[in-house]
């Protein structure tokens, strides 16, 4: 019988020494699990989430799927909470504080979540930069199938890449238009942005700050 | 004379128009900035009451029930918590959300106190339900505050006109829990 898999990015040439490390311990934990790993062949450019999960699905041997990202180490088996209906997201710990972090590296999707739900209507994400988790798991809670889950992926922490949190970044600009297209249409929340305004940028109250400067020279 | 005049009415149209714009824009941002601060909040609340529930199935596991309906009812009351905070930050910001996490925290709350009860756990319950009065505060704060500025001009215009629901938070929210939505589902 052939070994349920857990679906992930295999990055290669690897940008850093980081990244190459981290993916192997990976694999090698995914093994040490008796799992397969499933390796998404990539380059240092981000690919698109959706294609690494249709790749999964395509991969999956069982009733579900797993994807997580190529940078953590897996603890325990995910399948073992496997029930066929309810999509679950694994937090991760980070290493070395030990910390559980808010967004979720690792998801459990069972196939017939994915036919009919998730599948229908995936928004174009690139996997890597920020707010997968976001569309990932309000999808799956809007379909109210979701649980969340500790204790099964460790993380190494470092820097945040820019993809993940800076403003200026094309790929996080993307990531959050798209995941808010999505949202509109599925009446989820939005990831809310301020007005960028040339000269004066992005101040609260341009007037209320002239005000505030006049006062100041007032005193 | 008259192109002259002209020439300077049009440049004060013009910086006035681009003053009244930047003073909307800058409202508008002021309003997101405070909304984002409620959804971090929120998502932050919705977190630590998701670790909670976890830390709660694992005690819940260890215990020797008395009886199998109150341990049904146990792991039923994490598992609709888990659901209402879960569907009270995915979907957009609104009162009723705002409602579905209070009755979560109320559920997690509820379990607490029995864990406390019956496994001398009162230390940690107690640290739990203390750290998330302070988080509904402060969620309940900044609600009040959005809500006091939004219905003043010039920012009830802008937040109707970028389609924002309104947050009308009254005094102590969290603390009105609607019964109903404690029991499990």
């Amino acid at each position: 019988m052939r070994k349920q898999g857990i679906t992930f990015q295999w990055i290669d040439p690897c940008p850093n020494e980081r990244l190459s490390q981290a993916q192997a311990r990976l694999r090698d934990s995914v093994v040490s699990l008796g799992l397969e790993p499933e390796l998404v062949p990539a380059g240092p450019g981000l690919i698109k989430f959706a294609d690494v999960l249709r790749f999964a699905r395509t991969r999956g041997s069982g009733s579900s799927f797993v994807w997580c990202n190529s940078d953590v180490t897996l603890t325990a088996d995910p399948f073992a909470l496997d029930d066929g209906r309810t999509v679950r997201g694994f937090h991760r710990r980070e290493v070395p504080s030990g910390e559980s972090c808010g967004g979720v590296d690792m998801y459990l999707i069972p196939n017939a979540v994915w036919d009919d739900v998730l599948s229908k209507d995936l928004p174009d994400l690139w996997c890597g930069a920020t707010h997968i988790d976001w569309w990932l798991t309000r999808a799956a809670v809007l379909a109210g199938c979701y649980t969340s889950h500790f204790g099964f992926i460790d993380h190494v922490t470092h820097q945040e890449s820019p993809a993940s949190k800076a403003r200026a970044n094309s790929y996080y600009r993307h990531n959050i238009r798209e995941y808010n297209k999505w949202a509109r249409r599925n009446g989820s929340g939005l990831f809310e942005q301020r007005i960028r305004l040339p000269i004066v940028g992005e101040s609260l109250s341009p007037l209320s700050d002239l005000f505030r400067s006049l006062k100041t020279w007032g005193h | 004379m008259g192109t002259l005049i002209s020439l300077i009415f049009l440049s004060a149209s013009a910086v006035l128009t681009a003053g009244a714009v930047a003073f909307l824009i800058g409202k508008f941002n002021f309003l997101v900035t405070l909304r984002r601060q409620i959804s971090t909040e929120m998502l932050q609340f919705d977190f630590a009451l998701r670790k909670q529930a976890a830390e709660l199935r694992t005690m819940g596991g260890t215990f020797s029930w008395s009886q199998e309906g109150c341990r049904k009812s146990f792991f039923a009351a994490l598992d609709h918590a888990e659901l209402l905070a879960h569907r009270a930050v995915a979907a957009p910001l609104c009162d009723a959300n705002l409602e579905g996490l209070a009755a979560a925290a109320g559920l997690v709350a509820s379990c607490w106190k029995e864990v406390a009860a019956s496994e001398g756990m009162r230390r940690t319950a107690g640290a739990r339900l203390k750290s998330n009065a302070e988080m509904r505060g402060k969620i309940s704060g900044l609600v009040s505050h959005y809500g006091r500025r939004v219905r003043k001009f010039p920012c009830r215009w802008v937040a109707s006109a970028s389609g924002f629901a309104r947050l009308s938070p009254g005094n102590g929210l969290f603390d009105k829990v609607n019964k109903e939505m404690l029991e499990p589902v």
